[in-house]
């Protein structure tokens, strides 16, 4: 049995890009996209940097191993690899996700579905009815969730129809636990909604935050969900039907910010911040952290590799790092 | 003293709810041990409104600057070197909220950060949400301040409809227009000059706290956008003294029909700090949706420096004075802009905080 507490961090590797980071994005098989904030794309190590693919990126993901796709708010979706550079454009492009050979990219009202015809690059517009989509996940199937300025919306992405949407006011942020089937997001009010995939209307409601939660996370269990409001964050253990067991635990004072956060499939949760400051935490120990290392400036994304043991920072000034992370045996 | 007391209203669509939350802890700053890039002067951010907005950004920016506009430009048309944002769709306030915020973000956090933010409102946006969106996000306040709102008017659309008997702008506009610092008049050569006096006399009677220039240029055949180039540069237009004059009454400096009131509050003795700080939160607290506009600088007892106060709806900030305030120091002045504001009250209010 291992467990997360006693956990040991070694760095692979650190380098600087462009003008900034903007986000990062792992492949399936642990290949590494890190996009700055000039456009250009860093993949897999230091060195091999693309030139600049969007003036203006906000999201990316892979398309498989071969080929990548960089969100856009200026020219929409821009592909590279496979030796060929193209892009549609997806009016407020804002995210996107892959899975099952889908590429989806959010946008105002609509998502943008690559990967339905022989082309990839050519996209079907399903409909999404909630504003500009600024959050997005794969829900298993061909369902996608999608969060935007007025609400959820549970899309059909082959048959291009919405098959269930929740109004909101100003959704930015969502996690899905597909063991159980659970989806969480946060509005601008500061509250947390949990809700059944099969039931959007059945929803629990966690106590409203004094801020707007930019940044959530939620273990493939669906049992926990880590919050971040400001200098710290919060842990709810829920139970089956999604409410909370106790109140939350608030973990100690991050010193600054909390501006990144994520977890790994080992329910390592890494949060970065305003001063540079990354910090690996346990559930078992959710008071103090586990490991820390530092980047120059603010962190502005964070992303655990699929398998949960590399993980990669970037902060505002293009400096990227990327460390193993081992997760210590219980003794 | 007073202190950095933080409301915060969620939206303002019926569906949303407005909550009384005192954040004095939250809005103390973080002491960090290692330097940020967030310990350096922040980035004004200049609103900027109107049916001109575009062509003033068009005049006045600089390399050094970035843009978030409101046109769709489409790919290869992007005119402007450095970050561009685009608005979106969804609720207006919180499309805005969230547009203004990412936008902002994604323009300032950078290694090499621009000298301001040129925020472009399209039609129908509300200045005073946008205003509110970049005073109340704390991750946005470690990066950017608000530096000025800025107001451009088509004189030509405008007299015409003053000839008309017209108001001066639908109500959204004359609330923009009594918050701004500056006031920019495009086509004022194809305007008479009866029609620019009327004009000018309508602006007066909307806002106490924005600077008129003409963006056409006058006679006098200077560079046309010198003076606003010049007069745009204030970034901390809205963290300063309050822009009206050192002496003058105290009470309604102007009202529009069915429209914003400016307000004008002095005092030239000490004010209890306990009071004024109770007044300043009772204020914000029973007009959270009515208050366009907050700025003060409060001389208290027992303080050297006055401090300054500005806010927009539920929130407010305030920091102490560190420079000019020389023979002012014991003045206090206030400029409240809002609707359906209680003159009376708040002149009654404001002088019942008087040290005794």
């Amino acid at each position: 049995m291992t467990s997360p507490v006693l956990t040991t961090v070694a760095e692979r590797w650190r380098t600087r890009v462009g003008s900034g980071g903007r986000c990062l994005a792992w492949s399936p098989q642990c290949r590494l996209l890190v996009v700055g904030a000039d456009g250009r794309a860093l993949v897999d190590q230091p060195g091999q940097l693309t030139p600049p693919l969007a003036p203006d990126p906000v999201a990316a993901t892979w398309m498989g191993e071969r080929q990548l796709l960089v969100v856009d708010t200026v020219l929409g979706a821009v592909f590279a690899g496979s030796g060929a550079v193209g892009e549609q454009a997806i009016p407020g492009a804002r995210c996107a996700g892959h899975a099952q050979s889908l590429t989806v990219v959010a946008g105002v009202e609509v998502m943008a579905v690559f990967g339905r015809r022989p082309d990839r690059m050519t996209a079907d517009l399903v409909p999404t009815g909630v504003g500009c989509g600024h959050a997005l996940a794969h829900v298993g199937g061909h369902d996608w969730v999608v969060g935007g300025t007025t609400g959820v919306a549970l899309v059909d992405v082959m048959r291009g129809r919405v098959e269930a949407s929740v109004e909101a006011e100003g959704v930015r942020t969502l996690a899905w636990a597909g063991a159980a089937e659970r989806l969480v997001f946060a509005d601008l009010g500061g509250s947390l909604h949990v809700l059944d995939r099969f039931d959007l209307d059945a929803r629990v409601e966690l106590q409203a935050l004094p801020e707007p939660v930019r940044h959530l996370a939620l273990a493939a269990d669906g049992d926990l969900l880590v919050v971040a409001a400001e200098g710290s964050f919060a842990w709810w253990w829920l139970d089956g039907s999604g409410l909370p067991l106790d109140e939350p635990d608030w973990a100690a004072d991050h010193g600054a910010a909390v501006t990144a956060l994520a977890m790994s499939s080992d329910r390592l949760v890494a949060s970065g911040d305003a001063a540079g400051t990354v910090r690996l935490w346990s559930p078992r120990l959710t008071d103090h952290p586990v490991a820390e290392l530092s980047l120059d400036t603010e962190i502005v994304d964070a992303a655990w590799s699929r398998c949960g043991r590399h993980l990669a920072v970037a902060a505002m000034s293009g400096e990227v790092a990327v460390v193993e992370v081992t997760p210590g045996q219980l003794v | 003293m007073v202190g950095s007391t933080v409301w915060i209203t969620v939206c303002q669509s019926p569906s949303c709810r407005t909550s009384g939350i005192d954040l004095d802890e939250a809005a103390v700053p973080t002491t960090t041990t290692r330097p940020t890039m967030a310990d350096e002067e922040t980035v004004p951010v200049v609103v900027i409104g109107g049916s001109g907005a575009q062509r003033l950004v068009d005049e006045v920016v600089t390399p050094d600057d970035c843009v978030l506009a409101d046109d769709w430009y489409g790919p290869g048309s992007v005119r402007i070197g450095s970050d561009v944002a685009h608005r979106c769709s969804g609720c207006p306030c919180c499309a805005v909220r969230l547009d203004v915020v990412d936008g902002l973000l994604r323009a300032v956090r950078q290694a090499r950060r621009p000298a301001r933010a040129l925020l472009v409102a399209g039609p129908g946006d509300d200045i005073a949400t946008i205003g509110y969106s970049v005073l109340s996000d704390h991750d946005l306040a470690r990066h950017v301040h608000l530096g000025a709102v800025v107001m451009v008017i088509d004189a030509v659309a405008t007299t015409t409809r003053l000839a008309s008997d017209a108001p001066l702008g639908p109500p959204g506009e004359l609330d923009a227009l009594a918050m701004a610092d500056l006031i920019v008049l495009t086509r004022t050569g194809e305007v008479t000059e009866a029609a620019r006096r009327r004009l000018d006399a309508e602006l007066r009677g909307v806002s106490a706290l924005g600077l008129v220039v003409s963006l056409d240029g006058e006679s006098n055949g200077r560079n046309p956008t010198l003076p606003i180039r010049r007069a745009l540069i204030r970034p901390d237009a809205w963290r300063g003294v309050p822009a009206v004059e050192r002496s003058g009454p105290t009470g309604l400096a102007c009202a529009a029909t069915d429209g914003p009131q400016t307000v004008i509050l002095r005092e030239t003795t000490p004010l209890d700090p306990d009071a004024v700080d109770a007044w300043l939160d009772r204020l914000v607290d029973t007009n959270p949706l009515a208050l366009l506009r907050v700025q003060a600088a409060i001389a208290v007892e027992s303080t050297p420096a006055r401090v300054l106060c500005h806010g927009v709806r539920s929130f407010a900030v305030s920091q102490g004075q560190t420079t000019g305030s020389g023979a002012d120091r014991h003045e206090s002045r206030v400029v409240i802009v809002g609707r359906g504001l209680d003159v009376d009250e708040l002149i009654r209010d404001f002088a019942a905080t008087r040290t005794r």
